[in-house]
């Protein structure tokens, strides 16, 4: 028995401590917090998201990145990530009919919501949205030219877009299970160390930020979030948000809290989130009705909750939270 | 050799407090200790029954009560202090402006929350 019980306590020991080897960082970059979650142990794998997300971060940002070199200089050379993500941008702006723009970095630095916080004068707005045409950017092979001061903006799409460059590392690097978080934009890989797909909860755009409103069992996919609650500032008992409308200049008004996209490509989802924020609730269901490859969780200010159908049976809803649930159908 | 009854008592004792030990990690909601990150390392780790306040890359993070919070910090934005306190597994202060997280130890009911 003396020599049983030794080995009868390992086993105990590691039971109780049981639970699968896994990789975990925290990154500052791209202007928020990322967190990188990966079933299995691979060190080497976290190190080449986190080189990859440094690199992009350092591209994209418009405050600190080769972007705003470009923008400054009203021309400049552009690396791969901006090259791509300008074709990519395009192609998203086009499909929304222009609500979803790359080209809104004059009004946008002009409010600066989050930084200076100031609310600009109408011909100020007048000015800055004039600088806003889809005419004026021009990408021929690698030169990038903007006219009439111009300025490109991706911050809402360069997050959606970096998840994507993540789930490709994972993908090619055979990882079983990840959950990537890059400041709320989450991508969920393949399946737990359990053999089962992830719960993803959906903040409440009313509560802080650990109260959520539902959960969604999901594999695969990314959860991406609009709305007026993530930035903003309060001036003369006014708030304006972050989230600005091509057409007027201005912090859109939505009939929306938030939009949330959930989709198999993360460019995507986040576009459409911002998009169809703007946009609001019915021409947001009809824009699904009309598309394919990803659903919504549509959070009214009549704290009305919208789920596409296709996520009837993936979702479960926070009963405490005071909001009533319906369903979409095409 | 011989299994005395003793050994027997002892080896199901140990077996018992193992999975006791077990479920308690697996399933605790409110969590025991929470977690203090600066710049993505742990630096702190402080258990909830025991108040206490330190300062962490210009937050300053309380425990009160069983729950803790930031309440303070040199940020601009105060999305930080704003969050509030928690005391449940998997939920997380961050203060991006000073690269400081504070989040509660143990399993989360979700794997991630988008907003």
């Amino acid at each position: 028995m003396k020599k049983i019980l030794p080995g009868f306590l390992l086993i105990c020991v590691v039971l109780s401590s049981c639970t699968a080897p896994f990789t975990e960082r925290t990154l500052y970059v791209m202007d928020t917090v990322a967190t990188i979650r990966l079933f299995s142990e691979n060190e080497e794998v976290a190190d080449e998201i986190e080189k990859t997300l440094r690199e992009m971060s350092a591209s994209l940002s418009a405050h600190d990145g080769k972007l705003k070199e470009i923008n400054d200089a009203g021309q400049g050379e552009a690396d791969e990530f901006i090259s791509e993500l300008f074709e990519i941008s395009k192609e998203k702006s086009k499909e929304t009919g222009g609500v979803f723009s790359p080209y809104l970095g004059a009004p946008i630095e002009l409010w600066g919501v989050g930084s200076k916080n100031y609310v600009p004068q109408d011909d100020e707005i007048k000015k800055a949205l004039a600088t806003t045409d889809e005419a004026n950017a021009c990408l021929e092979k690698n030169k990038l030219s903007l006219k009439n001061g111009q300025r490109l903006n991706f911050g809402a799409i360069a997050k959606g877009y970096a998840t994507d460059k993540i789930r490709s590392i994972l993908a090619e690097n055979n990882i079983s299970g990840a959950v990537i978080s890059l400041g709320g934009n989450v991508y969920v890989h393949g399946k737990k160390e359990n053999g089962k797909e992830f719960l993803v909860a959906v903040r409440d755009p009313l509560g802080s930020e650990n109260e959520w409103i539902l959960t969604l069992m999901l594999s695969d996919s990314f959860v991406i979030t609009s709305g007026d609650y993530e930035r903003f500032f309060e001036k003369d008992g006014k708030r304006y948000h972050h989230i600005i409308n091509p057409e007027t200049g201005r912090p859109c008004e939505s009939d929306l809290l938030a939009c949330c996209v959930v989709s198999k490509n993360g460019a995507e989802g986040d576009a459409l989130s911002t998009a169809l924020y703007v946009m609001g609730k019915e021409k947001a269901l009809s824009f699904w009705r009309e598309g394919d490859g990803f659903e919504l969780v549509l959070i009214g200010r009549d704290k009305t909750v919208t789920v596409t159908e296709g996520l009837w049976d993936k979702f479960d809803p926070n009963e405490e939270k005071g909001y009533v649930y319906e369903i979409a159908k095409r | 050799m011989k299994l005395r009854k003793g050994d027997f008592l002892a080896a199901c004792a140990v077996i018992i407090l193992a999975t006791a030990l077990f479920s308690v990690t697996i399933s605790s909601s409110d969590g025991n200790a929470a977690e203090v990150k600066k710049d993505g390392r742990v630096e702190y780790i402080l258990p909830l029954e025991k108040d206490a306040e330190i300062s962490v890359s210009g937050c300053t993070v309380r425990v009160l009560n069983g729950k803790v919070s930031v309440i303070s910090s040199t940020c601009p934005d105060k999305v930080c202090e704003k969050t509030g306190e928690i005391s449940k597994s998997g939920e997380v202060i961050v203060c991006v402006p000073n690269r400081v997280e504070v989040s509660v130890v143990g399993e989360s009911m979700y794997d991630a929350i988008a907003g």
